[in-house]
């Protein structure tokens, strides 16, 4: 199965790791979910909005992104996928 | 009594009086009885018995060896309900985590916790509560009859024939003992752990009266350990940042000048400021007449530069302080109660003109929190925090406005342990924040050309770049209290959040 | 001003959020060099990403692209189409180069020089109004040109002044290369100095703690301002005498010298300089 990966775990970074699947699904790992849980989802959504194509099953390992960061990595994680 | 029963007995800060603080009458002394490598029998000299209270000093940090020794050994008795009276608490200390974990201990008082001791006290493990100290607060709490001690095993660096004790000298001198001051004369019995017995002590840290038993040892701790927990000035150039910008904010506030008298904090970014302050006293020939609380090389090279006249010592945090303590008659120990005793007649913090602290979090009324996460994982504990806040002309906490995702100011910190009466000026590095309190400070900062707004406007930055966060209240199990100095109750811990 | 454009690898987003607080005059979000060609792709996308939430940054924003050769510089032109930023710094810059590059985009480019070619280019770079400033990379151009590094820089003393002299012919700002030595801050100083002496306004920085050093040197001084300042009183003194020319303080000042002296109290007042 093809996987499409971006970012890393340092610290306010976040890797994101992209199937195809047969429906949408988004997996969130956080050390700050509970604070931010919907500001992040919210940036994944933004990723696969501006992505297109799909449906991708999304699992993001967090450790503190900036939404800017997640949507980043969630877009190249999709754009590994097709390389 | 149920730990909620407890509680509620304890008076509250900002609510009930203040309560008296009678000092107690020291303990008897029996002279030295016993000297011996054999821990069964100095314990069947303590005579140890279910519900007792057992004392340690931190000041060989994480690497601490006489706790681990002595609990490992108490362990085989079968004794329940040990109530554990360690001034603080390091990762190390694994014998302690093992008899928490089973069960057997009861009560915890410490001024700082770190580690899986502090974790397991967030998994409810204790039988009873985890009490939270200030470093002066524990002091008085033991010197006043509140926190009685059956019996202390107080690591001694090197020790005579009459049971003096020596921090500076030894296998593994740590330097000053400034928190084994209050044990030594309070508890019931003392007992001395030692690696080196010698005949003539160069200097006494520990008076030999007070002392019953002397427990000799191959080692008491491991010398590369005794110096962890410090850390080195910051070279993240967010941190310097924030130094550079506390400099300059203690300069127009006119607090470097002549005769200062300074504290600051073990963080990186409280040495980079120490730093940057001997510069400055430097260019412009200043001499301050003391800096306290825990000492480094920065501090002994502004004594040895003449830019001090004095250092004031409740720890050392590394060799050279330790080499410096030896050697220099104006690097003088102070104990716990000296430096910051509510109970003691002048303690130094009410001397210093200013002092630099950390927080995990601070809030709109500038109370601090050095004790837990946003999590409410307990993480620490004030240490010195109140008692200089409260002790010192200025207090400046100096902290990055984020970390990680998690915006450090905040509507209300998770747990106080500083009250924001106490607190004048937050630097972060996106801007420096003064307490309403303080309009003659607030006017100086202005005139500078340093970005300072208020308190409020720095949460607003912080959450345009985080986000705003959830306001996630705390679990309402309770596993500690936060004391304050004077001993009455300032805050509860509770169960941490998990996700 | 450009006194300090500061190198800031565009894989990390811990560095890249807090990249403001550093003070630059400018920020190069490094998609070239300092990237792993693992990261190119990813990179891009949170270069691109970050710069969108920007709102009126104190500092200038460069993107420096791969090159115009290189399997990512197209990805990279194409994806920077949808954000604001104030430069592209297009590296191993030859006057085919920058042609080429600037047929593409219509954002504002800085040469970054750093062959034999480039210095050769140079004149016809700074003439053909393509470019904004050029900035000296010296590394690869000793790389380039086969020669060693010199305690005092003489090596780099002829590309320098080709590049500053070509600058000030065509108003562009010249930007120094970095100091490498990132724990030497007496040798950066030195070397800074070096650089204003030729005619260069600003020097590249690849460390955050360069930036404070690099200010220091191409800020007027303290002495630079008073003396300028004085120049500029007494100037506007014999105007109203209806004088022109006049001796002052052992010197003569015409009007290029008092215009000079006010450029100086103009960059002063940009650095910060209150009167």
């Amino acid at each position: 199965m093809k996987i499409g990966i971006a970012g890393s775990l340092e610290s306010c970074d976040c890797r994101a790791t992209v199937t195809l699947a047969p429906a949408e699904s988004i997996q969130i790992q956080s050390a700050v979910g509970a604070f931010f849980h919907d500001q992040i989802l919210a940036a994944v959504k933004k990723a696969l909005a501006e992505a297109g194509g799909g449906p991708y099953a999304v699992k993001l390992e967090d450790k503190g992104a900036y939404d800017y960061a997640i949507t980043a990595r969630v877009l190249s994680a999709i754009r590994r996928l097709s390389e | 009594m149920t730990n909620a029963e407890r509680l509620s007995k304890i008076p509250r800060y900002g609510v009930d009086a203040l309560p008296a603080s009678p000092i107690q009458p020291e303990k008897p002394c029996r002279g030295l009885a016993l000297m011996s490598r054999d821990i069964d029998k100095i314990l069947d000299f303590v005579t140890p018995r279910d519900g007792m209270t057992v004392s340690f000093h931190h000041h060989l940090r994480n690497g601490d060896q006489v706790m681990n020794q002595v609990l490992h050994a108490l362990a085989k008795r079968p004794i329940a309900d040990l109530n554990v009276a360690a001034s603080s608490v390091f990762p190390n200390y694994t014998a302690l985590f093992d008899l928490i974990e089973a069960g057997r201990v009861h009560d915890l008082y410490a001024n700082y916790v770190n580690g899986p001791v502090a974790d397991a006290i967030g998994h409810k493990r204790l039988t009873g509560l985890c009490f939270l100290h200030t470093h002066g607060g524990r002091a008085r709490a033991i010197e006043c009859g509140e926190l009685k001690i059956d019996v202390a095993f107080l690591a001694a660096p090197s020790v005579d024939s009459f049971g003096n004790a020596c921090g500076t000298a030894g296998k593994n001198a740590c330097g000053s003992l400034g928190y084994a001051d209050s044990d030594l004369r309070y508890a019931d019995k003392v007992v001395l752990v030692t690696d080196t017995v010698m005949d003539t002590l160069p200097r006494i840290d520990l008076d030999g009266r007070y002392v019953d038993a002397v427990w000799i040892v191959d080692s008491i701790g491991e010398a590369e350990g005794i110096v962890s927990g410090t850390t080195r000035i910051t070279r993240d150039p967010v941190g310097l940042a924030i130094a550079r910008t506390t400099l300059e904010v203690l300069d127009s506030c006119g607090l470097i000048q002549n005769r200062l008298s300074m504290q600051t904090g073990a963080g990186g970014i409280s040495l980079a400021v120490t730093e940057f302050v001997k510069s400055r006293m430097k260019e412009r020939g200043l001499v301050g007449r003391f800096a306290s609380g825990g000492i480094t090389k920065s501090y002994v090279d502004m004594l040895e530069e003449g830019l001090l006249e004095r250092i004031y010592d409740v720890q050392c945090f590394d060799l050279d302080a330790v080499a410096s303590l030896a050697r220099n008659p104006n690097h003088i120990a102070m104990s716990a109660a000296q430096y910051a005793g509510i109970h003691h007649p002048h303690p130094i913090v009410d001397d210093l003109d200013f002092v630099i602290l950390g927080a995990t979090e601070i809030d709109r009324e500038f109370n601090v929190n050095v004790a837990t996460d946003s999590f409410g994982k307990l993480i620490g504990g004030s240490g010195g925090h109140a008692d200089t806040a409260e002790g010192a002309k200025v207090t400046i906490i100096t902290t990055q406005l984020i970390k990680g995702r998690l915006p450090i100011v905040k509507d209300r910190v998770t747990t106080i342990t500083t009250p924001g009466k106490n607190v004048d000026i937050l630097v972060t590095e996106r801007g420096v924040a003064v307490h309403p309190q303080r309009p003659d400070l607030l006017e100086k900062l202005k005139a500078s050309n340093l970005d300072v707004v208020t308190i409020d406007e720095l949460l607003t930055r912080a959450h345009a770049l985080t986000g705003t966060p959830r306001a996630i209240p705390r679990n309402t199990d309770v596993v500690g209290a936060v004391l304050y100095r004077d001993g009455r109750l300032i805050d509860t811990i509770h169960t941490p959040i998990t996700l | 001003m450009k006194r300090s454009l500061l190198f800031i690898p565009g894989h990390r987003p811990a560095q890249m959020q807090t990249a403001d607080l550093l003070k630059a005059d400018a920020i190069v979000f490094d998609l070239e060099d300092a990237v792993d060609p693992t990261e190119k792709t990813a990179a891009r996308e949170l270069v691109v990403q970050f710069l969108s939430t920007l709102k009126q940054p104190a500092f200038s924003t460069v993107v420096r692209i791969n090159a115009l050769d290189s399997p990512y510089f197209e990805a990279d032109w194409n994806a920077l189409k949808k954000v604001a930023v104030d430069y592209l710094m297009v590296p191993k810059a030859t006057i085919e180069t920058i042609k080429s590059v600037a047929a593409l985009t219509s954002i504002p480019l800085i040469a970054l020089v750093e062959s034999a070619k480039g210095v050769i280019d140079v004149d016809a770079i700074a003439s053909s109004g393509l470019v904004r400033g050029i900035a000296f990379g010296a590394e690869d151009y000793r790389l380039d040109m086969r020669i060693e590094r010199q305690a005092d820089a003489s090596e780099l003393a002829y590309a320098r002044a080709r590049i500053a002299v070509a600058c000030k012919a065509y108003d562009l700002f010249a930007v120094d290369t970095p100091w490498i030595d990132t724990y030497d801050d007496a040798g950066l100083r030195t070397d800074a100095k070096r650089a204003k002496a030729q005619g260069f306004r600003g020097k590249l920085c690849i460390h955050p703690g360069q930036v404070t050093i690099v200010h220091e040197v191409f800020s007027p001084s303290k002495d630079e301002i008073q003396k300028a300042k004085r120049i500029v009183e007494a100037w506007n003194q014999k105007q109203k005498e209806g004088v022109g020319v006049f001796r002052f303080e052992n010197k003569m000042i015409d009007k290029p010298v008092a215009m000079q002296a006010l450029a100086v109290l103009e960059e002063a007042k940009q650095a910060g300089w209150r009167d």
